[in-house]
């Protein structure tokens, strides 16, 4: 094997284990907590936790027990091994996490690895979203084992699940009840029009929508069919490989006779709604549509009225502002970016559902972000448009929403600490103190500072109905540190946002069924609060702000989060019927339950819980080099950290070469630092075509070993380092081809080859359907070679690659890449270059050299969102159809440099399923140094995402 | 190695030879017996054999599938059962040798019949899904097409009743195969679906429906006598004792009902989804259910006597031997349980779920295990 095919599999040997941490570009997982595991034996469980956390983990083992035993009943099947349960205090902990090679986004809950039959949950504060999440993915793990049982049962070898709806849907289904979350999608979808049937899902596939589709099928399922028929279209899915038979001779109707029943039954739901309710758009006034919105709130200076909020029209989630008349006059009006997330390691990402945004009357904004291992406070001032300060708090890790004092000295918000609680605390800016309100268990959220100062009313699973989800709004007295309860029933209040004046309190409930904005005058508070109404709209609203007499609030329609705006707010309040509130009792507050178990503290030792991830054989034949056979296993511990890759492989032709034809490689990659680092040995040996250097085959053997450690700075830089050192002997030459064989010559070479390499990479790209369309990558490496026994090698390495994308339209974007990749020494290789990968119009690889450069400018835009193709039988849709137009400038020299080659031209680029991306390009070369086009037009097919 | 045309001739007839069922003398029966599920027509769960624990393991026979939830079959010294795999395997009840295997195709979901030479099997697929097998020659002697069948059929006098998925409950002539008649419930317009085994007594047929009815027609032409709704849906298959019918529900209930009008008597709620069928014993019925628990009942008022809670998911039919109750468990273990108290005083752990009942012969006890085996127990040493 060649020294850059040795390295090319080192790098896929670590690519393959350790995913971003080492490929060429990509953000970084970054390990920057040590956790001490613990580990938490239940009847059917093994739980997984760190000391810092161990009550939760008690809560968390009852709450899984008691869903086994629920789930054993509802699949009639029972998991015949221990299930493995790793519990997270904080999001934040849990994206740190290698049970998954990838990165782990926002909005991910916690989900079931089947390789390993790992589930993996994060704690958000809330014990209700908790349970809801265990039971989520046990409902996984049960169908999983019933599914694969059934097979065998059935002696079927086959490896296969229901559809993805049906997964997600039965998931939802069967861990939660229908609640306004549900109801808020559903009645959307069918009363916009945007509903999706059952015949049709897979366009939808993956989605949230998906998800709730499923659950509401589900539920239709049950009510009309019965419940039984659900375990039923489980029992019955060894019978065909297509689902709609499957449902078909369960349910006695195909998707399209079902789709009849079911629409028909959400449209009589539904529908009759808007006889007594508005639609957001039918009763409010638009301020921000595009993309997700959310949190907002007003501030008005010099007259100026504006709105402050977070949103992702973009793609990046940043906090942005709209002047409220520039937007009631032009509803196309564009928020003007105030402060970008996602790009920086200052502003790494927001929580764009959970972190309200505060205005000070002096006008600092103050917000949340993640920054590194825990959330940051940061304080922006909006005059001068510049982040003045910057808090990161020692014990908490999540941090919530924030509210001012009126004096603007203060900021009450709500953190998460190590062990999972989520409480209210108030930090002094100006002592820099932070005094912690509240200490419990109970999730306290949502701070709104009253403006006489002497209270701050929050939203708390703290009532009776707590542990059942129930949150209410609470008073926290300042004075005396007591908590007075001020709604309590079974229903939902949150987001309390006390008027400028301190009559009122503006907050969102879903008491009737529905999230709206309701009121109630504060001088109510006491003996049962009477609340008004404030919105009735039929899907949801909530994150109420005032702006002055009005309301400003989000609302959810068309399956987007828009901010909108109701006048006079206070003639609403007058004219609306109110409710009063259930009559205050003395409550006996609620405790979690918690399972007591085995324990044993032990940290994970390598010798211990390391299991196959991948086994794989293969056999392969070539026309030149021969067949060659071998496998490949990779096995890793439980929690991903540390793993083992092997490959062994033999090429031998006779049985003479059997032994000396042996290749081996086996690599430990270890990634629970925050260095992460890979250590390997090899041996390989036999017939090798340099790529780099045409027509010369040549045998080789070569053995050795290496070591690489990289080091995130954040998430999107990081620096790697790594040295080898290998014995290479080349013994002869042979080949069919020898335009350039010389008898005379001694082809035959030894070498001990130490290399060592450094590199830098930094990478906050935003991706589309084919490639980044924002942001930018960059990688510079430095690397040495030498032959430190024989002196037959001495070469430097230089290779830059950098990539900009500018952002033309949400999904358009104009990309430009620059190269240079230079060798230069004794032996120095040659790189490669040609193809529609990088100097296109050329032939792949075609282009040979020591030295290369390449310069590629395109223009990246939407071409057809979709295309389908309706057969008989199925249709086929294709989405995200891409078109390009490109210029690429380059060349590859050794010593001397010739023309400059160059092509233009355009393509189409059509993702399949996110798994792989066809591109076809027509155009002309560039020739005679770039004074000519190329008479002809190239066509190149082939497939990979755009630089 | 090259196989000569000789050698692949006998290669195939050994192959074929092992997919025959054949047996050259005749089945003598004897009062020990299981020659249905659950014991007889009026699926009691009951054997007059009595066996106390301990029970050790005699022999185990590799069936090469998983099973349905309704047991095997004992006609003398045979054993009948049927696999998800479509194949019917006889064996020798005494040192479990495999007396011949043959592969139907389909899944079959409860054991075959066996009348003299006669076997009938049905299979879980819409063409051919009722068939009479002669164990004398060797080969099929009708095959009717009636839908799929996933419950245990019913030999009664001359005729042979089973309760199809969705084609309603046929009676057929067991000699030629000729549909006798036919009864099918309609809901909402749409034919009742049906997983439950129907039951017989005197002259009428109860079965319970997916929909939560419990049916009762009658025998001799399959005319409706009364139908009832109890729940939102019924899986196991009644037991009836005299005039009575019990039956549990997947809503957590146990109903008893009077066979003659479909009144009910009582109704108990246990809390948990029931799946099988009863074992009937004196004054007293037992039912468990799918949350693990095992239940007696008193037979005239419905009132709990015990409840326990065992391992696992209990998902078929308890077998009450004397005063001992043995019940397979989804947790891998055969429970035996002293019916008077509900205590477990043995258990045995197989080397898989327990999915169908034990069915006791001779003193011989017969568990059927994942992922393939028929395991024999006899009575122990005690400790």
């Amino acid at each position: 094997m060649t020294r850059f095919n040795k390295y090319v599999l080192i790098t896929v040997l670590l690519f393959t284990s350790a995913y971003s941490q080492f490929s060429y570009f990509g953000r970084n997982k970054v390990q920057y907590t040590s956790f001490d595991w613990h580990l938490l034996k239940t009847d059917h469980f093994d739980i997984y936790y760190y000391p810092e956390m161990k009550e939760l983990a008690g809560r968390g083992a009852f709450l899984a027990e008691e869903s086994y035993k629920i789930l054993q009943e509802k699949f009639m099947y029972n998991v015949p091994s221990r299930i493995p349960l790793i519990f997270y205090s904080t999001h934040l902990h849990f994206q740190q996490t290698n049970t998954t090679p990838g990165l782990i986004p926002e909005g991910v809950g916690g989900f079931f690895e089947f390789l390993k039959g790992r589930v993996v949950i994060p704690y958000t504060g809330s014990m209700w979203d908790f349970k809801h999440v265990i039971r989520h993915e046990l409902v996984h793990v049960f169908m999983h084992g019933k599914i694969s049982r059934l097979f065998l049962n059935h002696r079927i070898a086959q490896d296969r699940l229901p559809p993805l709806w049906f997964v997600e849907g039965l998931a939802e289904y069967w861990s939660i009840d229908w609640d306004t979350q549900a109801e808020m999608v559903l009645r959307d979808a069918t009363i916009s029009g945007y509903i999706t049937p059952l015949s049709s899902i897979d366009q939808i596939y993956g989605s949230y929508l998906m998800y709730k589709e499923g659950q509401s099928i589900l539920r239709f399922i049950a009510n009309r069919y019965g419940e039984n028929r659900i375990l039923q279209l489980m029992e019955n899915f060894w019978q065909s490989n297509s689902f709609e038979d499957v449902f078909k001779s369960t349910l006695g109707v195909d998707y399209e006779k079902f789709d009849e029943e079911w629409l028909y039954a959400l449209k009589k739901e539904y529908y009759p709604l808007l006889k007594s309710l508005d639609s957001p758009s039918g009763a409010s006034e638009i301020l921000v549509q595009k993309g997700f919105n959310t949190k907002p709130v007003y501030w008005e200076t010099n007259g100026n009225r504006q709105i402050y909020f977070v949103g992702n029209h973009s793609g990046y989630t940043s906090i942005y502002k709209m002047n409220i008349d520039s937007a009631l006059a032009n509803r196309e009006t564009l928020p003007e970016l105030v402060v970008e997330g996602e790009r920086s390691d200052e502003f790494e990402a927001f929580h764009p559902f959970q972190n309200r945004l505060a205005i000070s009357k002096k006008g600092m904004l103050a917000f949340v972000t993640k920054k590194g291992e825990k959330d940051a406070l940061h304080l922006f001032d909006l005059v001068e448009k510049k982040n003045i300060r910057t808090y990161v708090f020692k014990d908490l890790v999540v941090l919530g929403s924030a509210s001012w004092s009126p004096d603007g000295n203060k900021i009450a918000f709500s953190g998460i600490d190590m062990s999972g609680s989520n409480d209210l605390y108030v930090w002094d800016i100006e002592t820099e103190h932070l005094e912690r309100l509240t200490n419990d268990f109970y999730d306290d959220r949502d701070p709104d500072w009253a403006p006489d100062g002497s209270t701050i009313a929050f939203a708390s699973d703290r009532s009776e109905n707590g542990e059942d989800g129930k949150y209410h709004l609470f008073r926290y007295q300042l004075s005396t540190n007591d908590i007075y309860y001020v709604t309590q029933g079974n229903f939902n209040c949150s987001s309390p946002r006390y008027s400028n004046d301190g009559k009122y309190l503006l907050f969102t409930s879903d008491i009737d069924g529905t999230r709206n904005i309701w009121m109630m005058r504060c001088e109510e508070q006491i003996n049962g609060p009477k609340m008004r109404k404030a919105t009735g709209f039929t899907t949801g609203a909530f994150d109420p702000a005032w702006a002055d007499n009005n309301l400003i609030f989000v609302g959810f329609e068309d399956f987007s989060f828009r901010i909108r705006l109701v006048e006079n707010i206070s003639m609403l309040f007058d004219s609306s019927k109110e409710i009063t509130a259930t009559e205050f009792k003395i409550e006996k507050p609620w405790k979690p339950k918690t399972i007591g178990g085995t324990e044993e503290s032990k940290p994970l030792k390598y010798a211990e819980d390391y299991t196959l991830d991948v086994a794989q054989s293969q056999i392969a034949t070539d026309p030149v080099f021969g067949t060659w056979g071998g496998a490949y296993l990779s096995m890793s511990d439980l929690l991903g950290n540390e793993q083992y890759n092997f490959l062994v492989y033999n090429t031998a032709e006779s049985m003479d070469e059997l032994l000396s034809s042996f290749n081996v490689a086996i690599s430990r990659v270890s990634l629970h630092r925050r260095t992460n680092h890979a250590f390997g040995i090899y041996r390989f040996s036999g017939r090798r075509y340099d790529l780099t250097d045409p027509d010369l085959y040549f045998y080789e053997k070569v053995f050795g070993g290496y070591y690489a450690l990289s080091y995130p700075f954040s998430k999107f830089r990081r620096i790697s380092l790594s040295t080898s050192i290998s014995h290479s002997e080349k013994d002869a030459t042979f080949g069919t081809i020898y335009e350039r064989y010389n008898e005379n010559i001694d082809y035959s070479r030894r070498a001990l080859f130490l290399s060592n390499s450094i590199s830098f990479t930094h990478d906050n790209s935003l991706w589309g359907p084919s490639g980044p369309l924002d942001g930018s990558r960059y990688s510079a490496t430095l690397a040495y070679t030498s032959d430190i026994q024989y002196s037959h090698a001495n070469y430097f390495s230089v290779i830059l690659d950098y990539r900009q994308y500018f952002r033309i339209g949400v999904m358009s974007a104009y990309a430009m890449r620059y190269w240079l990749f230079y060798n230069d020494g004794q032996e120095a290789r040659r790189f490669f270059m040609g193809g529609s990968w990088d100097l296109r119009g050329y032939p792949r690889w075609s282009l040979r050299g020591k030295k290369i450069w390449l310069t590629s400018h395109e223009l990246r835009f939407p071409l057809l969102d979709e295309v389908r193709l309706r057969f008989p039988f199925t249709s086929i849709s294709f989405f995200g159809i891409r078109g390009a137009l490109f210029c690429d400038a380059g060349n590859a020299w050794d010593n001397f440099y010739g023309t400059t080659l160059g092509s233009v031209g355009g393509g189409v680029r059509i993702n399949l399923g996110n798994f792989i991306v066809f591109r076809y390009d027509i155009g002309k070369r560039i020739e005679n140094n770039f004074k000519n086009f190329q008479s002809r037009l190239f066509y190149q097919f082939f497939f990979g995402w755009d630089f | 190695m090259k196989l000569s045309i000789v050698g692949k001739l006998v290669f195939l007839i050994g192959l074929l030879g092992c997919n025959k069922l054949i047996l050259r003398q005749p089945v003598v029966t004897d009062e020990n017996d299981w020659k249905m599920f659950a014991g007889s027509i009026q699926r009691l769960n009951f054997t007059g054999e009595e066996l106390a624990p301990p029970l050790v393991k005699v022999w185990e026979y590799d069936a090469s599938a998983g099973f349905g939830p309704f047991g095997v079959t004992i006609n003398g010294n045979i054993i009948c059962l049927g696999n998800l795999c479509g194949e019917v395997h006889l064996i020798d009840k005494i040192n479990g040798k495999g007396l011949g295997m043959k592969d139907f195709g389909p899944a079959i979901y409860a054991p075959p019949l066996l009348d003299a030479n006669l076997l009938f099997l049905a299979l879980s697929v819409e063409n051919g899904s009722l068939l009479a097998y002669d164990l004398s020659r060797g080969s099929i002697v009708w095959r009717k097409s009636i839908g799929r069948i996933e419950s245990a059929i019913l030999l009664l006098d001359n005729s042979i009743i089973v309760n199809t998925v969705d084609n309603g409950l046929i009676s057929i002539d067991k000699k030629d195969g000729s549909v006798i008649w036919k009864y099918q419930q309609f809901n909402n317009h749409r034919q009742s679906t049906s997983h439950s085994s129907p039951a017989a007594y005197g002259e009428t047929i109860v079965y319970g429906a997916d929909d939560g009815s419990i049916v009762a027609v009658n025998s001799h032409d399959g005319s409706p006598r009364w139908q009832k709704r109890v729940g939102s849906g019924l899986a196991a298959t009644p037991s009836i004792q005299e005039n009575n019918i019990f039956i549990g529900t997947l809503d957590g209930k146990v109903l008893s009902l009077e066979l003659s009008t479909g009144n009910i008597l009582w109704s108990t709620d246990v809390g948990g989804k029931i799946y099988s069928s009863a074992a009937v014993g004196e004054g007293k019925i037992f039912v468990v259910t799918a949350g693990s628990e095992v239940l007696c009942l008193k037979k005239g008022t419905g009132e709990i006597i015990w409840r326990f809670t065992l391992g696992g998911v209990l998902g078929s039919s308890p077998l009450l031997s004397g005063n001992i109750l043995y019940i397979g468990s989804f947790d891998k273990h055969l429970y035996a349980v002293e019916s008077n108290s509900g205590k477990v005083i043995w258990k045995y752990k197989a080397e898989g779920r327990i999915v169908s009942p034990p069915v006791l012969s001779n003193g011989l006890l017969y568990i059927l295990t994942e992922d393939r085996s028929l395991v024999a127990l006899r009575k122990g040493e005690s400790d």
